[in-house]
């Protein structure tokens, strides 16, 4: 009996070509080495941090404003100043950073699972569902993502996991638009109706069958919605209705900096800002990179 | 037809509002903005620096807080309870209308019946029995118990026009229907979170102002608004964060007006319920009995703040430290009542005695746009509480109008809020801030802790049936000693406080904080 080989597990196929494609550009070599240095910060910043900025008990306002290499009362030196607190600012940036890569992440993924579900099922289910889904994304793509942001925190008040639901409602969209697109290309495709003849159910289908092939573009947005949830997250902190004061994501830091800049205190808001502007820059230039390698027009 | 063509005019004239037809002559920067335009709705310097502008209260208060006549210009006491006030003719409201003592008695009267104050005028007006019209420029009161603070207290509440008000909404007042004053400018609208805009009223009784069109722009945010400044967008700003004033002295063209003001910050600590907000245990439950309601647990607290560091970090030196209700320069304050430097230790032994040896939870609640530094003040007693001993689980700052209603509401436990002073002596803020709350009686309008201590009420009550001056001020001051010994609230500083403008205009800067347009002049 012959053996119908489906191509279902691309997954490796595709690690691998990416990482290739993305070691060929020095450019986007750099970038990635970059994003992965930052990750690691992120992660480890609780070991790597010179204070715990969260611990009333660590920070004390009597160091506050000082200017970058400023040696504080108990001798410590603070290499990139302190805020009006007397925080240490590359100890809040390092966990700053932690929090906007966290719900970057996090929001961008679950926006990922939500979009390409349904943008899957439309594109497989056809018909109505189809026009229906595909018209509230279309209306969804309508708002503004920040306004729309700025309303469900604002019913549903502050806090991290409210932050990352106002983010996945404003994004899922852009995934289940790119996972319809790529999925309708697919579907009239050999394989999914082999695997229809086999009695396959539809969710095998969908999700072990079609969600594979789809893959590449929905990598290549996803890249890019981590790093448009970062800075959608860091401007909704910066208008002081993301996150609580006591623990700053970096657009929350750029924001008390703001207060004082024109007073000349620059390090409170410049470093963060640079931070944020290199993780949303080395990002995008991944993904950038990402959508060379992994578009199929170019590969072929 | 008719009624489409005025239907016609209302829209035109509501999409013409959006866009400002002409530039006002002065444009004025201002941190607060008012909840409402009704004059009686808030008792808060927000609103009162509002309807200044429009209306007028029986008594003008100068820059150093002294009163003078306005609407009223002479007054007697027949006898300890009887009082003859004369009233100003020749006085024309807005809409044309004369000013006669059937408004004063009508606003005197509305005072008590305003829906949903978060700040009523009803202490100023709890001592008076009754209210009489004797003529058209005449008026008698009757109060229940000798009260020589009288006029200090009727002074302040706002005249509105009978005609107009009589029925009138808190919408009809905001839409400008019913805001009809005898002040020097009148109302042309008010767009909520963006401006307000006043226009010289040409039949003024007193002086007339310098500018014909006034418009306040409300810029919350610090830097926004000093940039407003530098930008030349505004004329004037109030509320100069500290932080901001050595800049804008040193640029060209700016002039910084500064004030020690008699604006007390303060920590509530709330007893009203028997639990209190945010204060919890070790494993995150509310603590019954209410610590806050234990003197003990208060004083440690005031024990463990370093006033002088946050006015030195926080504020830029733009303060003076504090540890009673009002400042050395109005009467009543106790000479012996100074600032005491932290004491951590002194604090853990009175949180033992209290039975707490471990501390408990803690929240801290701030506004962040009330005055200067609110938010980072809020932020840094978070760290001299957590080194005092307590755990402090979180530090929440929310923006003023938001913040101010829930602090009335009993939401917060251990919340950051400030009082301005507006009268000569602590009176006023006595029997607002700390006297029992009795909303019949009007007093504790702003005890929003719910203090309560029947010796401090008496002390206070004598203090304000004391009609010779300075002897009242020595009984206004055993008063405060009483409170402060129980450390109703804890004091933490009076403000100091800046406007800027630009050359070409003169700005008298006073205690009471207010950015009236008609202290604005232009200089020739």
């Amino acid at each position: 009996m012959a053996v119908l080989r489906l191509p279902t597990r691309m997954g490796e196929g595709i690690v691998a070509a990416s990482i290739n494609g993305i070691l060929r550009s020095t450019k986007a070599t750099i970038a990635l080495v970059v994003c992965v240095m930052l990750i690691g910060a992120a992660v480890f910043a609780p070991w790597i941090a010179p204070q715990n900025p969260y611990d009333l008990m660590q920070i004390d306002v009597f160091d506050s404003r000082l200017p970058p290499m400023s040696e504080g009362y108990t001798g410590m030196i603070y290499v990139l100043g302190t805020d009006g607190q007397g925080r240490d600012m590359l100890s809040a940036m390092l966990y700053g950073l932690r929090t906007s890569l966290g719900v970057g992440l996090i929001a961008g993924g679950l926006a990922l699972a939500i979009g390409a579900s349904l943008g899957l099922i439309a594109a497989y289910a056809g018909g109505r569902w189809d026009a229906f889904l595909m018209r509230f994304v279309d209306l969804m793509l309508g708002f503004p993502t920040i306004l729309v942001a700025l309303m469900i925190l604002a019913i549903f008040g502050q806090g991290v996991w409210k932050v990352i639901l106002a983010l996945v409602f404003v994004q899922w969209a852009y995934f289940a638009r790119a996972a319809r697109a790529a999925a309708l290309v697919e579907v009239n495709r050999d394989y999914v109706e082999a695997a229809r003849c086999l009695g396959l159910s539809h969710w095998r289908i969908l999700f072990g069958h079609l969600l594979p092939n789809c893959l590449p573009p929905l990598i290549v947005i996803g890249t890019i919605q981590v790093a448009s949830a970062i800075a959608a997250e860091a401007t909704l902190s910066f208008l002081g209705i993301g996150l609580p004061i006591t623990e700053p994501s970096l657009g929350l830091l750029i924001s008390n900096g703001y207060q004082v800049l024109l007073a000349g205190l620059y390090w409170i808001s410049v470093f963060p800002g640079l931070l944020l502007l290199l993780l949303v820059f080395s990002i995008n230039i991944v993904g950038d990179r990402l959508r060379e390698v992994l578009n199929p027009r170019l590969v072929k | 037809m008719m009624k489409f063509r005025a239907a016609l005019a209302g829209v035109l004239l509501a999409t013409t509002s959006l866009t400002p037809a002409f530039a006002a002559d002065l444009v004025i920067g201002r941190a607060t903005e008012p909840s409402a335009i009704d004059p009686h709705f808030s008792r808060t310097g927000n609103n009162q620096m509002t309807a200044d502008n429009i209306f007028e209260p029986l008594l003008l208060t100068d820059e150093n807080l002294q009163m003078h006549p306005g609407l009223a210009t002479e007054w007697e006491n027949l006898d300890e309870l009887n009082w003859e006030i004369r009233l100003r003719e020749g006085v024309k409201f807005h809409d044309g209308s004369d000013f006669t003592a059937d408004d004063v008695v009508f606003s005197l009267e509305r005072v008590n019946d305003i829906p949903n104050s978060p700040a009523p005028f009803t202490d100023m007006v709890s001592s008076i029995a009754s209210v009489e019209k004797v003529d058209d420029h005449t008026i008698r009161i009757t109060t229940h118990a000798p009260n020589p603070a009288l006029m200090e207290q009727l002074g302040r509440v706002f005249i509105v026009s009978k005609a107009a008000a009589e029925g009138a909404t808190i919408d009809d007042f905001n839409a400008g229907r019913a805001a009809v004053g005898t002040g020097p400018y009148k109302f042309v609208n008010w767009r909520p979170a963006e401006s307000l805009t006043v226009e010289r009223f040409d039949d003024y009784w007193g002086e007339a102002p310098d500018y014909e069109t006034v418009e306040f722009r409300f810029i919350s945010n610090d830097a926004a608004r000093t940039a407003a400044l530098l930008s030349g967008s505004v004329d004037l700003i109030d509320a100069v964060s500290p932080s901001d004033v050595a800049r804008l002295e040193g640029t060209q063209g700016l002039k910084v007006y500064g004030v020690d003001s008699g604006r007390l910050v303060y920590l509530a600590l709330s007893m009203r319920d028997d639990t209190a907000p945010g204060v919890v245990d070790a494993q995150g439950q509310p603590i019954e009995p209410n610590p806050f309601r234990d003197a003990n647990v208060r004083r440690a607290i005031s024990h463990m703040i370093d006033r002088q560091l946050i006015i030195d970090r926080i504020l830029s030196g733009a303060a003076v430290a504090s540890a009673q209700i009002v400042p050395e320069v109005l009467g009543g304050h106790v000479p012996e009542l100074q600032p005491q430097p932290a004491d951590p230790a002194r604090a853990r032994e009175l949180l033992a005695e209290a039975g707490f040896p471990d501390g408990f939870g803690i929240t801290l609640y701030s506004s962040n746009n009330r005055f200067p530094g609110d938010g980072d003040i809020a932020q840094a007693m978070g760290q001299m509480l957590a080194r005092g001993g307590l755990q402090v689980n979180g530090v929440v700052t929310q923006p003023y109008n938001v913040y101010a209603g829930a602090a009335t509401n009993g939401e917060y436990g251990a919340f950051v809020f400030s009082l301005g002073a507006s009268t000569p002596n602590a009176e006023a803020n006595l029997r607002a801030l700390l006297q029992t709350r009795d909303t019949d009686a009007g007093t504790g309008g702003f005890n929003r802790m719910r203090y309560s201590n029947p010796e401090f009420d008496a002390a206070l009550n004598e203090a304000v049936q004391e009609f010779d001056p300075d002897l009242r001020n020595e009984k206004l001051a055993e008063a405060t000693r009483i409170a402060m010994e129980d450390q109703a609230i804890v004091p933490l500083y009076f403000q100091r406080v800046y406007w800027a403008s630009k050359e070409g205009i003169d700005f008298t800067p006073n205690l009471a904080e207010r950015t009236v347009a008609t202290d604005v002049r232009a200089e020739n």
